[in-house]
């Protein structure tokens, strides 16, 4: 055995050594459904205390890109958008992202009309995944589960963003684009209506779409 | 949540909350922060049980959860955790721990010695040492390179040598050459 492998086994001895005594509390998982459900509750309601977390930056463009989605396929209606290289990048060209706190819960579907495309693109870092949508099945798929979150106001206390996606629709010439965020972490879609609880579908769906098994975590 | 899902996610807690919480207090120094780092990271869990269930590999999962709750507290909340003068907590002969006392100090002491790295070297060490990960998932779990593991792995344990020694491991660790044959 080399002197590294004895100094690591040294190393893992002393961690596992150091805590071994410790147990957790045997209440713990009760405390957590207490506690998150009395979470949820309270954010859905009023959703007020704690740390704000909003997706300030510029929700727009992914026009600014460096990245061009793999799957991207021509369109007649006009040319999709590519995805920026990180979030810092977008420069905010579709639909600006409102952090001002509605007073009302948006009571519009998050993708109104017909979009023609979607450009779908997953952050985490960097950006981690993108895809663009062009199939109608898939559209339309894509565009029922975003219409499936239902709209509430103020604001979640979700201190961990790991992830987050951006999904572009893109809709007939002299139509703007319009941009939806979707955070795992916030369980949130957010457009510049406002904010919406994103059904269960909106993840998988992206998860599907750009090609990663667990994008939340990443 | 459905009673099903209430069910596993009590079953996986039961099965993983003592590895959670040891963890925990390897990065934060104290067992009453480490509860409730994991609490908060199971609070992060919990309303997307459902999801995360499914996945092949739940535990990653939790694991960036918890380190990303340890990592984003500590930035935004600037939790300080005490840190203590080493020499206050220098056993003089720990080459024996012959009794419940001694274990005590020496735990302390570990924990101590610990809790004076940077965190993220502390994230690095828990995460390879103790949960065993790989150089590469350690790095996809603190969303680092596996460059940046190596190099926050080697200066830890720089640190650490000469202060884990052979009263808790058996094994005595190398003075000078660790970094070098690594």
């Amino acid at each position: 055995m080399s002197e590294s492998d004895l100094y690591d086994r040294a190393v893992r001895a002393a961690l596992h050594h150091a805590v071994d005594d410790l147990h957790a509390s045997p209440d713990l998982a009760q405390r957590v459904e207490t506690k998150g459900a009395a979470r949820r509750r309270r954010n859905r309601g009023l959703g007020v205390t704690g740390a704000i977390v909003l997706v300030a930056g510029s929700v727009g463009g992914v026009l600014a890109a460096s990245h061009t989605p793999s799957s991207v396929s021509a369109t007649s209606v006009r040319q999709l958008p590519a995805c920026a290289a990180n979030l810092s990048a977008h420069t905010g060209t579709a639909g600006e992202y409102a952090p001002e706190i509605p007073a009302r819960a948006p009571d519009v579907p998050v993708v109104p009309g017909k979009p023609v495309a979607a450009v779908v693109c997953r952050y985490a870092g960097g950006l981690a995944g993108s895809a663009a949508v062009t199939d109608q099945a898939q559209l339309a798929a894509l565009q029922s589960a975003m219409n499936g979150s239902k709209g509430y106001t103020g604001v979640v206390n979700c201190a961990l963003i790991v992830t987050e996606s951006r999904v572009t629709f893109v809709y007939p010439q002299g139509t703007p684009e319009l941009t939806v965020e979707f955070i795992p972490a916030c369980a949130s879609v957010y457009t510049n209506v406002g904010s919406y609880w994103a059904s269960a579908d909106v993840g998988q769906l992206i998860t599907g779409l750009t090609g990663t098994s667990s994008p939340s975590a990443r | 949540m459905h009673m099903s899902e209430q069910v596993a996610f009590a079953e996986y807690v039961a099965l993983r909350r003592d590895t959670w919480l040891r963890a925990a207090c390897l990065l934060t120094g104290d067992p009453h922060t480490a509860e409730d780092l994991v609490q908060t990271a199971l609070l992060r869990v919990w309303p997307r049980w459902q999801r995360i269930s499914a996945m092949q590999d739940v535990d990653a999962y939790v694991r960036k959860v918890l380190m990303n709750v340890f990592l984003t507290s500590l930035r935004r909340r600037r939790w300080r955790e005490i840190s203590a003068d080493p020499q206050a907590y220098e056993p003089t002969d720990r080459h024996f721990a012959a009794t419940p006392s001694d274990l005590v100090d020496e735990r302390m002491h570990l924990r101590h010695v610990l809790a004076d790295l940077p965190p993220r070297q502390r994230a690095v060490l828990v995460l390879r040492y103790y949960l065993d990960l790989s150089e590469a998932d350690t790095a996809t779990t603190l969303g680092c390179s596996v460059g940046t593991v190596k190099s926050q792995a080697s200066k830890a344990t720089t640190r650490l040598r000469g202060r884990v020694d052979a009263a808790t491991s058996s094994v005595v660790i190398p003075a000078e050459s660790t970094k070098e044959s690594r």
